[in-house]
């Protein structure tokens, strides 16, 4: 009798422990969200801030920075062993890098477009989202030249992806965005259509704005091309197009809610961190000299507000920090290649760039739309008035900075006369260069890729070769390298995208003369 | 599926049941040896007849007989004896045992006894004593050197040195290679171990190969320790243990520095300004470099004695430099920051019982005061076990419980840790005077401070904590029922409850305004502003429940004894990590998350896993010398997608006794046993962790911003049609007895290959993914084991006994493939795994040679160059492992030695690369800091056309060289042969037993003096540290950096009365 009881419990002691879902119910992660749970309206915020912060690039090892010292904006305080990469001008495949950031973007941006799918409901989402990427394969392209766009982002159908290449990759998006800007301007009066509101952390929703950006951009796209000489005809008559829809004249500035406590990417890199000390950049970089010396002898105000006076600092998290100097001796900094020994011995980044903890990210800034429309014009993609466009250009700089008096200020800047690249020159090349060099000089620390870019288009402004002595290149890489992992897990596309053969001193990309 | 199983299973037991109640009486019987422990498998026969049986693990055996009928019991290893059965239903047959070894009974899978000359696989136990030689406070250092194939390798110095238990060798590449810790029957976590006191040990089993361990399913390619804890004594009388040890540690082995050059690092301009301290990095008369005060680096001139350069640091606010003479202290102050550490170990325990009831109590503490002042560390354990017999009902059961503190330094305000800043102190700096930081007027306050660029070793001994608190309680319960004399029916129970808490505390610094206006533009540490405090606190809830039931059938089919086992297996583990810091605290002294401004991050992470098997195993005995056995296990886990989450394991072995087959043999005087053995076995294993199926979303980085919340897709690619890796593994080997087992040898050879392994390849993000979890990748490990005995080497009749026992190991791994056609994959810690190599291999850059090797010099420069792509230099675990423990007695004297040799691998010896940027290691002033002419290099003169370099001189024999140039980048540099022989440890005990027999009180007593890591013997080439210790616990081996402390020696005491 015992022995039954015993047994008894044992077999309750069993049965107690098994029930159908046993195992399966453990399948779902409790910690995290799965894609069906994931709304568009959760991930789109997101991937606006983090293209943002790339098109931005602070981050100051291996980002965009590079390119900030190569054309003159930035130079590195002594001490560093990095800068001694940067001042040669050596690219490799680890650094500058940009497209991980690119990609990791885009593939959430993805999800948006393909949540959104064929929804009309969900159309605003998808087509900021296709505005988004085009903004995204456009950097990437004039980063890396051909990449793989067609067969990109399709997880585990493919983890080889091959690349497009970069010409046919611009027509795409072009012809993208014509699609997203038809779409918009037909579902501005569905009421179907939800209008996105603060997970929009550009615009708030306002699909106007939307539709200027997704055309400056289209323009963008194409004056990039202006030295195809065999896409003239096709420039011209898509240049045309975005006439009627009209262009940016606000700036495209990302902030979820930035704050004393949660800052963006350029306050949180070079401002005061929330415990109160310097964030870990500031005294990383120090002025340039060919940028600083440019406003100086342009007698450009703006000298103030790029850079800070000469051993200066952000003291208050919250109000006026820096001590603005009209004496211009007070600001200094040296040629690439020449090393700054002490963070004291340049200037540091300036009040016009690091303005409060709360700050936003700019993607893309009024002032660039107006130089991209003054050249557009000068090449006769677009009519209009390009020396208008051109001040128009100037004074937005003045007023993204908060130059005091900004209009006045920038009237009086690019009124001055017989001064090269500030004064309206006569012969069109001229105005041409004049335009591109204050496009540069509005972009300092703000967009420091497209000043690159329009150095490779144009070369202008004319910066000189580092001083280093170490370098053995003498200008400017034309390219960067793909990273590593395409080499190592793409290995096959990679080759036939030449990847291994390429000479980042030499191979250009599509749209360099 | 599974709960007809268990419905089906139920029935069986009730069916025996039924059985049990109809049996009829027979005779009962015990076989033991002299001192009453029983003799397992021993064969009890009818002289005369066919009609015979095998006593079970416990010796025991029931028998139908007559009065008057003759038994015949035999056991290999033992004499037999003949015993006539008279009135007596329970009677006990004592053997004398000729050889210990072979009788043996050996612990398998699921607590399965089965007898060792039965076993077609390869194992070792270790009894307690054994375990116990060199009185670890971790059990798993007791394995050292005593068992074939386990490499036991101790991570680094410290109060809690974290200790990594690997079974013939590294499989995975990207899992765990850990063996599968069974404490009492009860799957565990190997770091559980660290949680045990070792003197709770009866036994340590190690099963080394996927064979041994097949039974155990999913969680045994990497082989299983299994642990049998104490569970009272047998004899019937009380015995009371007590035991107490002390241990003093020093330094033992210091990485070799130099001290004969002064601080400089690079520096140019002028400096000092004001008087009377003025002075310029480059002496104006000479071109050379000036002694820098406030350094790092040691580049400066030779110390020579002169009384103008007797200072550290620059001028404080009030214009006082700390002075000191300039010549290195007497004692290396690197050196001198460390103390005597000592740790003491309080064991007592309990135990009582007979054969049939019995039960134990033990209680340890123990307390370690480390090498770094204030490092510190306790454990206590308490330990009940009981076993109780109710009729044919056997129940054990144990219940422990251990705390676990441990109390040590963290990195400073700077992020480094102290071993650097220490290893960053110049030799005329007196480090052990500069403990008063806490005064701001003193040279050790971090204001006044001499090194400029990193902080005081005392700051962050005294401000930056790192604690943990472990509680643990395990418990396990055993119920086994003899159902029939031919079956029983087991049940297991086992939980163990994990609670960690963790908490690290850093104490935030604020500047004086002087030091924070670098007034020398030395680009000082408080330059760059104040450090806020930080304070981490974490949670971990780890919770693990096991049930397992099998039914035991013994049944004798003709001339084959055979065994059946039907059992399942369920588990359950859950565990969940709360993290929560602030880094921005305003508060001195109070770390709480809730006092700092910004907002603190916190994070929370849940995970379970579950698993149901059904296994069955299958053992035949024929006539004694021939051997068969087999399991077979299916597991359903809740790892994978469903449909791919179940698979089957199982092994087949299969053992020869030629001794016991062959008469001849047997009348030989030198044989005394001889076996062969083989073994086959397929395992599976899960290897990703929960979840892993199924994409997932995170919190976007930085988010929220106030209300505005974002998610981003992971960077994972988690795949659905992940099945389990698979494991085959084939073993053979061969067991040798001779001269009455005074020499006994055992040699296996084992061949494993690993298919379908998973890990996350590296995906290029343009595919919207960084990784994929695939499977992938196949490896495949060899080795051959080799254990001899020599038992009484030496046996005089005054009482002199030499024993000497050895093992090898021979062991490789080798990785056939991985994903497509990828050829590496990175593991972590400069290792990689590379197609047709050895795993894990060290990857790193190279100088530029020419086909012959030589090293590249510039034709101007006289430097090196690095290449800019990898090689693999060589495997980073041992190929050999060789273990010696000679043991020599002579009357109340015991000598113990355990030796070990490791070789065949290498190790990145990172701390030495770092040493050499800041000129503190010996190497660095080889040559006096002068120019040279780098040895044995070639200059290409022409395109492939290489000349020996005769003149050309390194362009700068000092910072230039040491610190900046390709030579000190290029990781061949610093990749030094691991190989290594260690004196582990040495014990001496005189035992006074025989001494106070006399007394009733006491019944033993002994004294037992020893030393652990008494001495290494390592190559030339790494004067630096212990070749054993690695960056972190990782299948990334090799990797020594700066965050490991200096290798210790150990003294120790122990005093231990019996009562």
């Amino acid at each position: 009798m015992k022995k039954l009881v015993y047994i008894l419990f044992l077999v309750a002691v069993v049965g107690s422990s098994c029930k159908k879902s046993f195992l399966s119910e453990l399948a779902n992660n409790p910690n995290s969200p799965t894609d069906a749970v994931a709304t568009v309206q959760q991930v789109l915020p997101g991937t606006i801030t983090s293209l943002t912060n790339t098109v931005t690039g602070v981050g100051y090892s291996g980002g965009y920075q590079g390119q900030a010292a190569w054309v003159g904006y930035w130079n590195y305080s002594g001490g560093y062993s990095f800068n001694q990469t940067v001042q040669e001008y050596v690219v490799t495949n680890s650094s500058p890098q940009v497209w991980d950031n690119y990609y990791g973007t885009l593939a959430n941006l993805n999800v948006v477009v393909q949540k959104g799918g064929t929804s009309v409901t969900l159309a605003n989402y998808k087509d900021i989202a296709q505005i988004l990427e085009a903004i995204a394969y456009k950097n990437l392209v004039d980063a890396y030249g051909d990449i793989p766009y067609s067969q990109a982002l399709k997880g585990q159908a493919n983890f080889h992806p091959s690349y497009d290449k970069a010409s046919a990759i611009y027509d795409s998006l072009v012809a993208k965005l014509d699609g997203v800007m038809s779409e918009i301007q037909t579902n501005s009066t569905n009421k179907n259509v939800v209008v996105p509101g603060s997970e929009d952390v550009m615009f708030g929703g306002n699909m106007g704005n939307w539709l200027l950006l997704a055309n400056t951009v289209k323009l963008k796209l194409l004056v990039q091309q202006s030295a195809v000489a065999s896409k003239q005809a096709y420039i011209k008559t898509e240049a045309a197009s975005t006439q009627s829809i009209g262009y940016l004249t606000t700036n495209a500035i990302a902030n979820p809610g930035y704050s004393s406590s949660q800052q963006g990417e350029i306050y949180g890199n070079f401002g005061i961190s929330t415990s109160g000390g310097l964030n870990g950049s500031f005294n990383y970089i120090r002025a340039g000299g060919f940028a600083l010396n440019f406003y100086k002898s342009t007698n450009d105000p703006r000298l103030g507000y790029f850079y800070g006076t000469l051993g200066t600092q952000p003291t208050d998290a919250n109000g006026d920090y820096y001590q603005q100097s009209t004496n211009p001796a007070d600001y200094y900094g040296d040629l690439l290649g020449i090393q700054a020994t002490a963070p004291s011995k340049g200037s540091p980044i300036g009040p016009g760039i690091v303005k409060a903890p709360n700050q936003g990210d700019p993607l893309l800034l009024a002032a660039e739309s107006y130089f991209v429309q003054a050249e557009a014009v000068l090449r006769g993609y677009i009519t209009g008035n390009a020396q208008t466009l051109y001040q128009a250009g100037i004074t937005a700089s003045y007023e993204y900075l908060g130059v005091t008096n900004a209009d006045a200020a920038a009237a009086a800047f690019y009124g001055q006369t017989g001064i090269t690249n500030v004064s309206w020159p006569a012969a069109v090349n001229d105005q041409i260069s004049t335009v591109i060099t204050q496009k540069w000089a509005a972009l300092n620390s703000l967009n420091c890729a497209e000043a690159w870019n329009d150095w490779r288009r144009t070369g202008f402004p004319n910066v000189p070769a580092t001083k280093s002595p170490t370098a053995i290149q003498k200008h400017m890489p034309f390219r960067y390298f793909y990273p590593s992992e395409e080499a190592t897990a793409n290995a096959d596309a990679w080759k036939a995208a030449g990847g291994d053969v390429l000479d980042p001193y030499s191979t250009k990309v599509f749209w360099m003369p | 599926m599974k709960l007809r199983k268990i419905a089906s299973l139920t029935a069986i037991l009730l069916l025996f049941f039924a059985v049990a109640i109809a049996q009829t009486r027979s005779i009962s019987g015990r076989v033991t040896d002299n001192t009453g422990n029983p003799i397992g498998f021993a064969s009890v026969a009818i002289k005369g007849s066919k009609i015979g049986t095998n006593a079970d693990a416990e010796g025991k055996f029931t028998l139908k007989t007559k009065t008057g009928d003759v038994l015949v019991i035999s056991s290999t290893g033992a004499t037999p004896k003949e015993y006539t059965v008279t009135a007596d239903n329970n009677i006990v047959v004592v053997l004398t045992v000729t050889s210990k070894e072979l009788t043996s009974v050996v612990v398998t899978s699921y607590g399965i006894k089965r007898e060792a000359k039965s076993l077609g696989y390869s194992t070792a136990t270790v009894g307690s004593e054994q375990l116990n030689v060199s009185k670890p406070v971790n059990a798993a250092q007791g394995l050292i050197g005593q068992v074939s194939g386990a490499q036991i390798s101790i991570q680094n110095n410290g109060v809690d040195p974290s200790v990594r238990v690997q079974l013939r060798g590294e499989r995975h590449l990207n899992a765990d290679n850990q063996a599968l810790l069974v404490v009492d029957g009860i799957e565990s976590r190997i770091d559980f171990l660290a949680s045990i006191n070792p003197e709770d040990i009866e036994t340590m089993t190690v099963l080394k190969g996927a064979s041994a361990a097949a039974l155990y399913g999913s969680e045994a390619t990497n082989g299983v320790v299994i642990v049998n804890t104490k569970k009272g004594s047998k004899n019937g009388k009380p015995i009371i243990n007590l035991k107490q040890t002390t241990t003093m540690e020093q330094l033992a082995y210091f990485p070799a520095l130099q001290n004969t050059f002064s601080g400089y690092g690079g520096e140019q301009g002028a400096f000092f300004t004001g008087t009377p301290y003025a002075f310029t990095a480059t002496n104006p008369y000479t071109g050379f470099t000036n002694y820098i005060p406030f350094e790092n680096q040691q580049f400066g001139p030779a110390y020579n004695g002169n009384p103008a350069l007797g200072y550290i640091g620059s001028p404080n606010q009030y214009g006082q430099v700390d002075s000191v003479p300039f010549w290195p202290q007497a004692v290396d102050p690197r050196k001198a920051f460390f103390v005597n550490g000592i740790t003491t170990q309080t064991d007592a325990s309990f135990s009582s019982g007979d054969n049939l009831n019995s039960n134990f109590l033990s209680l340890q503490y123990v307390n370690v005061n480390g090498t770094v002042p204030k490092d510190q560390a306790n454990r206590e354990n308490l330990r009940f076990a009981a076993k109780r017999t109710y009729g044919p009902l056997t129940i054990d059961y144990s219940v422990n419980y251990s705390h676990k503190y441990t109390n040590v330094v963290g990195n400073d305000f700077n992020g480094t840790p102290v071993y650097w800043n220490l290893m960053n102190t110049l030799g005329n700096v007196p480090i052990a005077t500069l403990k008063d930081w806490a005064n701001p007027n003193s040279f050790a306050n971090v204001n006044n401070y001499y090194n400029a660029y990193y902080a005081n070793p005392y700051w962050a001994v005294d401000n930056s904590r790192v604690i943990n608190k472990y509680d643990n309680i395990q418990g396990s319960l055993n119920a086994s029922l003899k159902v029939t004399n031919w079956m029983n029916a087991n049940y297991t129970l086992g939980a163990l409850i994990t609670n960690t808490v963790y908490k690290s505390t850093l104490a935030g610094v604020q500047f004086s305004s002087f030091a924070r206006t670098d007034p020398w533009g030395e680009g000082n540490y408080q330059s760059s502003g104040n450090k806020p405090g930080g304070v981490t606190d974490l949670t971990l809830y780890q919770k693990r429940f096991e049930q397992n039931i099998s039914l035991v059938m013994q049944k004798k089919i003709g001339n084959f004894d055979t065994k059946l086992i039907l059992g399942n297996d369920i588990w359950d583990r859950y565990s969940n990590q709360q993290t929560q810091s602030n880094n921005n605290l305003y508060l001195p002294g109070i770390y709480n998350i809730a006092f700092g401004t910004g907002i603190p991050s916190v994070s929370n992470n849940v995970q379970e896993t579950r698993l149901i098997a059904g296994y069955a195993d299958l053992s035949a005995n024929y006539k004694g010398f021939l051997f068969f056995h087999g399991n077979y296990r299916r597991d359903y886990s809740s790892l994978l997608a469903v449909g791919h989450n179940s698979y089957d394991v199982y092994g087949v072995d299969a053992a020869l006794s030629f001794y016991d087959l062959l008469p001849a043999l047997q009348k030989t005087e030198w044989l005394s046993f001889a076996k062969v053995r083989g073994a086959h076995s397929s395992t599976g294993q899960i290897t990703v962790g929960p979840y892993s199926t199924v994409n997932t979303y995170n919190v976007t980085s930085g988010y929220p911003y106030g209300s505005q919340a974002s998610l981003s897709l992971s960077s994972t690619y988690n795949n659905p049609a992940l099945v389990p890796e698979k494991t085959v593994e084939s073993e053979v080997g061969l067991e040798l007895g001779f001269l009455k087992n005074r020499i006994n040898f055992n040699f296996s050879y084992y061949h494993d290959n690993n298919t379908n392994q998973l890990f996350p390849v590296a995906v290029t993000t343009s595919t919207g993914y960084s990784n994929a979890n695939v499977n992938a990748a196949s490896t495949v490990s060899e080795g051959y084991e080799f254990d001899l005995k020599l038992n009484k080497i030496i046996d005089t009749k005054k009482g002199l006994r030499v024993d000497f026992n050895t093992n090898l190991a021979v062991q490789t791994t080798t990785v056939k493939s991985l994903y497509g056609g990828t050829q590496f994959f990175n593991i972590g810690n400069s290792n990689e795994a590379i197609v047709g190599y050895t795993f894990p291999q060290m990857y790193v850059t190279d100088l530029v040679r020419d086909p012959q090797g030589h090293v590249v010099v510039d034709g101007t420069t006289g430097l090196p160059s690095v290449t800019s792509t990898y090689i693999p230099v060589g495997r980073t675990t041992p190929k050999y492992i060789l273990g010696l423990s000679p043991t020599i007695s002579y009357a109340h004297f015991s000598l113990q030695v355990i030796a070990d040799y490791r070789g065949g691998y290498v190790f990145y010896n990172n701390s030495e690369q770092n040493l050499d940027f800041t000129g503190a290691s010996a190497h660095t002033a080889t040559n006096g800091r002068q120019n040279f002419i780098y040895p044995n290099s070639v200059i290409q003169t022409a395109p492939g056309v290489y000349q020996p370099n005769k003149s050309v001189y390194t362009q700068d024999g000092n910072i230039g060289f040491w610190a900046y140039s390709p030579y000190r980048k290029a990781g061949t540099s610093y990749v030094e042969n691991a190989a290594a022989w260690k004196i582990r440890t040495i014990s001496l005990t005189y035992d006074f037993t025989p001494l106070v027999a006399k007394y009733k009180f006491i019944k033993g007593l002994k004294l037992t003096a020893l030393c652990n890591n008494v001495a290494m013997f390592r190559p030339k080439e790494n004067d630096f540290t212990d070749p054993e210790f690695n960056y972190n616990n990782s299948n990334g081996y090799g990797y020594n950096t700066y965050y490991q402390l200096p290798p210790t020696r150990q003294y120790t005491v122990v005093l231990g009365f019996t009562f």
